[in-house]
């Protein structure tokens, strides 16, 4: 019971670390997620921005041209029916060419502003020209008129045309490509995001199972330590009550003699008592400390080649000298091969199993013990003549202090220990023990021993041969 | 002199009741658990009833209850012997209808002495109570 609950607080300790662990990892997926989310988007934004800055400086590169065509479309017009009208509409087209193009300076970077300068620069010596041919044309000399517009202001437009005609395909190439690489990241973020995801939420998934094992098995040892507890609890309740019954017999019987007038009889009567009581709390306290170490895994039993018929013959001949009243039968199988087995812990076995049978047999009735062998057991069985017991008690008797308590049972005296003993040493032999019963038929109690119980393993510990516990 | 019912299922301890209750003139009938001793009780009526706490058939507690259904029976005093008194029991016995209780391993004086103080108050209660 003790290891047990050692055993299980080192393994809460681990399981508390790895939990922090995987709780951490837990938080780290979800914190990536997020991440990888804000990232995405942001990306996804500063692309979409560039694309829309794109087009809105190709707009403007447009814008530029239309009003340079416009421009030189009025010019001509102007040239051909030279009126107060045409002359307006003119000055108004070529003004609307630097609004045009300082909008190409504002939407563009450096190099789109650099060309804006120089287009501005080209536009203002072109309005230059168009000021002295406006002059050619009042003084009527059209000859003038011409060669200026020929000469110098149809160069000029031509160098403004093409400069922006050249950073407008420059600039459509580069949307061109800005859309095919964001068309790219697209598909990439249709096969990224979901496969990340999907990553992120199986591991979510597989940190949180690892979790919910660590909680249940957390649970688990909770209920067991609470379960030891409650187990410590009744042991010294019932302790407590076991070692008290003989103390008052002790007690009293010893303040009788020591405070009344007796008989020399008398006083030898209540002194057997006493001695009768001391016998009781000696046997429980040596079966209390026996079964304590079995059950701690204390005990490493001897091994050697065990005759059982040989332990039960013995075993049975204490008892017919001691319990003349019961009457033994022994029936034993001739020729059982010998088993590895310490001798000491069988004929505790036997002298255990006997003395419950003896215990529950009315006087006279005969004790049973069989030996047969079995394949590769040998099967041990002691049959008394007893009251029996119901079925939901075969079990329960191999418990410590579990003597069934009725008014048919309560003269029978017993540490209620003697059998979960038995059971103990029986496992030792990694052998099994159980009963069988009809009330009012009498029990069976049945020993199954391996014969090739070549190997100990008291609780977990390694095999022992031929050593004997210090 | 009066008339004392006691139960006690452990053999050892009901041959040290009967004595240890010797060089008393009360009269006392030693049962082996609850259902004897209140057949016992409801044939004999006695003046005091000790039961030991933890009996097969029926305990000390089940006794108790029984007895104190009993109109005839309600006023007897009945004294607890336990095995063991933890924290909190005490109360318990006073609640569940104990007069007194006495721990186990007792010294057969102190039972003598305990009962004369039980009888005595019971009898000066019944006394008022006339």
């Amino acid at each position: 019971m003790k290891m047990d609950a050692t055993a299980s607080l080192v393994r809460d300790e681990h399981h508390e670390r790895s939990t922090r662990t995987a709780s951490l990892g837990l938080a780290g997926v979800v914190l990536f997620l997020a991440v990888f989310s804000i990232m995405s988007a942001y990306e996804t934004q500063k692309w979409v921005d560039r694309v829309q800055s794109n087009a809105s400086l190709l707009q403007a590169y447009l814008d530029s041209t239309a009003a340079i065509l416009a421009a030189e479309s009025s010019e001509l017009e102007f040239r051909l029916e030279p009126s107060p009208a045409t002359r307006d509409e003119f000055t108004r087209a070529n003004g609307k060419i630097d609004d045009a193009v300082r909008v190409i300076a504002a939407r563009g970077d450096r190099q789109d502003a650099e060309l804006a300068n120089l287009i501005l620069g080209l536009h203002a010596r072109y309005r230059d020209t168009s000021v002295r041919l406006f002059a050619a044309m009042d003084a009527g000399d059209v000859g003038l008129a011409r060669s200026i517009d020929i000469d110098e202001g149809d160069p000029l437009v031509e160098a403004m045309r093409e400069s922006i005609t050249q950073a407008t395909s420059q600039h459509a190439v580069e949307a061109e490509s800005t859309l095919v690489t964001m068309r790219t990241i697209a598909q990439l973020m249709l096969v990224i995001v979901p496969v990340v995801f999907a990553l992120g939420f199986a591991l979510m998934l597989a940190l949180w199972r690892i979790l919910e094992g660590y909680r249940r098995a957390t649970r688990k040892t909770y209920d067991e330590i609470e379960q030891l507890s409650k187990l410590r609890g009744e042991f010294v309740s019932t302790v407590s009550h076991e070692f008290r019954t003989p103390l008052t017999g002790i007690q009293g019987f010893s303040e009788i003699i020591r405070d009344e007038e007796l008989t020399i009889p008398e006083i030898r009567e209540y002194a057997g008592d006493i001695n009768k009581g001391a016998r009781r709390l000696a046997r429980l306290i040596s079966d209390m400390l026996d079964l304590d170490r079995m059950e701690s895994g204390l005990v490493t039993p001897t091994l050697v080649p065990v005759d059982l018929n040989l332990i039960l013959t013995e075993t049975a001949m204490q008892f017919r000298m001691g319990a003349a009243k019961h009457p033994i039968e022994l029936d034993l199988e001739p020729g059982l091969p010998q088993l590895m087995g310490d001798p000491d812990g069988l004929t505790q076995v036997a002298t255990n199993l006997l003395s419950n049978a003896i215990k529950y047999s009315p006087d006279g009735a005969a004790v049973e013990v069989r030996t047969r062998r079995d394949a590769k057991t040998i099967m041990l069985t002691v049959r008394d003549h007893g009251m029996g017991m119901p079925a939901d008690q075969l079990d329960k008797i191999f418990e410590r202090y579990s003597r069934i308590e009725s008014a048919a049972t309560r003269n029978i005296q017993g540490t209620g220990l003697g059998l979960p003993i038995v059971r103990q040493l029986v496992q030792l032999h990694r052998g099994r023990v159980w009963a069988t019963s009809e009330s009012g038929q009498g029990s069976v109690f049945h020993v199954q021993l391996p014969l090739a119980a070549a190997t100990f393993a008291p609780h977990g510990t390694q095999p022992q041969p031929q050593v004997r516990a210090a | 002199m009066a008339r004392i019912v006691f139960c006690e299922d452990q053999e050892q301890i009901r041959k040290l009741i009967a004595v240890a209750m010797r060089p008393t003139a009360h009269t006392i009938e030693v049962v082996m658990d609850g259902r004897e001793g209140l057949a016992a009780i409801e044939r004999i009526v006695p003046d005091l009833i000790v039961t030991d706490l933890r009996m097969p058939e029926m305990d000390g507690f089940a006794l108790t209850d029984a007895v104190r259904t009993r109109p005839s029976l309600r006023h007897v005093p009945i004294l607890f012997i336990t095995a063991s008194v933890q924290r909190g029991e005490v109360a318990e016995f006073q609640a569940r209808g104990a007069a007194d209780y006495l721990e186990k391993p007792f010294s057969p004086r102190h039972l003598r002495e305990k009962i004369d103080q039980l009888l005595h108050a019971h009898r000066e209660v019944g006394v008022e109570l006339s």
